[in-house]
């Protein structure tokens, strides 16, 4: 058994969680940018394994806004493109 | 993390520089070193957890650094105590040297120094710490390097309510991976709170913008402040508890005494008990007396009114006999001489015959006179009969067998004064009334800290409606800035793009808060699930029908009815307990050596069995520090194709010092 740096198996369980949660609140039409989909989900999930046991929140939060702003730019020029 | 190598300097029993290979291959995942009492195996336990963290802990206490150097090296010049670690992880080599320099002078110990190299990379301090809290941070290590007294922490998991039960839970929830969740949440929150402020400030101009913005910062405001009320209280609580821990040690320390005056008033009251046991078979004894008396002079009367008429009646027979043989004898000599003892004359024929006549008569008499010898002896068995009936009488009011009762009271309670005197002596140094105080300072933070868990509650039912309104507000103020931006009003393109960020990290937050406790949840089942299966290949009962998890992952074992057993045996107990520790080990978010410290101790041969099946089919590396008998010479040969490596602790030229040898 290989050592892995993070539990896969938890982070993809946060993300199925994440997922149905997500789902549940576009079925139930709550007010929800059309770009926050299961890739930004993943991405911010990951991160955030990948930090769990830095002591300094600090830099979790400086990378969640860098997703979100790269996030945000790229959909933006998705919905202009289209 | 899997460990490698571990050197030892002059820790515990171990002098000079010792080395113990944990390396195993393919197929032989077992390292066990084993070794009698005393003998210093769980030094290594402990020395592995003082590399790593820099402290070592008995039950709740910090053991000082100065009683882990061995006593012998400091006693020698120019020595130091150090442990050295070699580890593998995320296919890294990484050494962890912790050493402790002794003073030369004072002969104590100073500060430790950490080093950390990575890959022959020496790390700065700072980051030292980081790696370590990255690759095995200290509050999962329970599941990696684990002892005895761990196990009945896990016990403890039942108790939903107790302060150590949430310790150790938020311990599972991280190595399941729970608070990455909970602190992306922390940073979606804390993004959305800097975009907004950045969206404000760009757009102060509008009226209507401005009014929603002061609503916004009033709810955000009202939202910080509970926020800061229930930290605010959760600090009392924690410090309250801290506190609570730190009396509960202090009365630890007095444990002994307290042991000792619980001994004493348990003694007083069973003193008391006897004295008033005493008490009343003497009462019993006193009336049994009495009725004895009455029942004694009754027969005593019956027995002088039958005996007396007797006794006058042999009198008067044995005067009567006395008087006959006296006449007898006369006329018996008078006869055979022939002349009268009275006139001295002859005596004539006639007269003869009158006497031979008169004999006959006496002898006749004689004869008819009862003999009362005999009837006398019956009379008095009579008496006798009486005698024993009033005995048996004195029997029937149980006067012996009190006597012995009252004989066997006072010796208990003679015991058990000088018993109590014995105990009293033993204590007469401890301060009672310290004690007493200690704990009711104890109940006074217990309630103080209920009061502030009731606040804590309340404030969150606050919170959790001004979380609601301030969504609202932000939804509104989020739908405004948006609508002014597009009109021209404020912003521009790049506020509609902060503006999107804060949609985006508002929603990914609402989603993820969403699915935490189901996620939480289903990490519990998985773990319910895990140590379900684990259980039943360890246990050898069939009649279980398993183990039921709580929310703290505590686990319950099931009977055969489904019913939860109450009172486990504290093999039941060691069984659920390394079925949890197994499955967390399973589930957890990092991999690593499983480190058992005398972990057969309660578990019979055929549970040992099947938890060294268990070990040696699933788990890639096991170091298991036994005791001698844990496992005998037949179980190591039964287990040695499984085993990489085998230690043998053995005592040095002192019992200071132990070494390793490999065999």
């Amino acid at each position: 058994m290989s050592e892995m740096p993070v539990s896969r198996i938890s982070e993809m369980r946060a993300f199925q969680a994440a997922v149905r949660s997500l789902s549940e609140r576009r079925s139930e039409d709550k007010d929800l940018p059309r770009s926050l989909d299961e890739g930004l989900l993943k991405r911010l999930l990951s991160e955030s394994f990948l930090l769990q046991f830095e002591d300094d929140q600090s830099i979790l939060e400086r990378r969640v806004m860098e997703i979100l702003e790269e996030y945000a730019t790229s959909s933006g020029a998705k919905e202009a493109r289209s | 993390m899997r460990l490698e190598e571990i050197t030892l300097e002059n820790f515990g029993p171990f002098i000079g520089n010792q080395k113990i290979d944990f390396r195993t291959t393919e197929g032989r995942p077992l390292v066990i070193v084993d070794a009698p009492n005393g003998r210093g195996k769980t030094f290594i336990y402990r020395a592995i957890r003082w590399a790593i963290y820099g402290q070592v802990q008995k039950g709740k206490s910090l053991i000082p650094d100065a009683q882990l150097v061995n006593s012998i090296a400091l006693g020698s010049d120019d020595v130091q105590m150090s442990v050295s670690l070699r580890c593998l992880s995320d296919g890294e080599n990484i050494e962890i040297v912790r050493t402790l320099p002794i003073d030369s002078e004072s002969r104590l110990p100073t500060s430790t120094r950490l080093k950390v190299v990575k890959d022959g990379i020496v790390l700065p301090q700072a980051q030292s710490e980081q790696l370590i809290r990255d690759r095995l941070d200290e509050s999962i290590s329970r599941f990696f390097f684990f002892d005895g007294e761990m196990l009945e922490e896990y016990e403890g998991l039942l108790d939903e309510d107790s302060s150590d039960s949430q310790i150790v839970r938020k311990s599972v929830e991280t190595i399941l991976g729970a608070p990455a969740l909970s602190r992306l949440i922390r940073a979606l929150d804390s993004s959305e709170k800097a975009i907004i402020k950045q969206i404000e400030t760009s757009s102060r101009a509008d009226e209507s913008l401005r009014k929603l913005s002061e609503a916004h910062s009033k709810a955000s405001d009202k939202v910080a402040d509970l926020e800061t009320d229930i930290a605010e209280q959760r600090r009392y609580a924690s410090d309250f508890q801290k506190e609570i821990a730190r009396l509960e040690d202090e009365l630890r320390s007095h444990e002994y005494a307290r042991d000792i005056f619980a001994k004493i008033s348990a003694k007083e009251e069973q003193l008391e008990r006897e004295v008033s046991e005493v008490a009343r078979i003497r009462e019993e004894i006193q009336l049994g007396l009495q009725d004895w008396q009455i029942a004694l002079s009754s027969v005593a009367e019956k027995a002088l009114s039958v005996s007396e008429p007797i006794r006058d009646e042999a009198f008067a027979s044995v005067a009567q006999r006395e008087d006959l043989t006296a006449r007898r004898v006369a006329i018996a000599e008078a006869a055979e001489s022939g002349v009268c003892s009275i006139c001295h004359q002859e005596i004539s024929d006639a007269s003869s015959r009158h006497l031979h006549n008169e004999l006959l008569e006496i002898d006749e008499n004689l004869q008819s006179v009862p003999i009362f010898e005999k009837d006398y002896l019956e009379h008095v068995s009579l008496i006798v009969k009486r005698a024993r009936s009033t005995i048996r009488l004195a029997e029937k009011a149980s006067l012996v067998e009190k006597g012995r009762n009252l004989e066997k009271g006072l010796g208990e309670i003679a015991t058990l004064e000088v018993e109590i005197d014995r105990l009293q002596d033993m204590v007469s140094e401890v301060d009672q009334p310290k004690i007493r105080k200690i704990e009711d300072r104890r109940t006074d933070l217990r309630r103080r800290k209920t009061m502030a868990q009731t606040l804590i509650t309340e404030r969150q039912r606050e919170l959790t409606e001004a979380v609601k309104e301030l969504e609202k507000c932000k939804r509104q103020l989020s739908d405004a800035h948006l609508k002014a931006a597009r009109k021209g009003i404020s912003g521009g393109p790049d506020l509609e793009k902060k503006i999107s960020i804060n949609d985006l990290a508002r929603g990914a937050r609402e989603v993820f808060t969403d699915s935490y406790d189901d996620f939480v949840q289903r990490l519990r089942e998985s773990v319910s699930d895990s140590s379900n299966l684990i259980f039943e290949s360890l246990i050898s009962d069939p009649g279980y029908r398993g183990l039921m998890i709580n929310k703290n992952f505590g686990l319950s074992l099931l009977n055969e009815e489904g019913q939860i057993v109450d009172l486990r045996s504290s093999g039941q107990s060691q069984v659920v307990a390394v079925s949890l520790i197994l499955a967390l080990h399973e589930c957890a978010v990092r991999t690593g050596t499983l480190l058992m410290d005398t972990p057969f101790g309660r578990l019979d041969l055929t549970h040992r069995k099947n938890l060294m099946k268990f070990l040696t089919g699933h788990l890639p590396q096991v170091v298991l520090l036994i005791q001698s008998g844990e496992l005998d010479e037949d179980d190591l040969a039964e287990w040695s194709h499984f085993t990489a490596r085998r230690y043998k602790l053995e005592r040095g030229s002192s019992t200071a010092e132990t070494i390793a040898k490999e065999v």
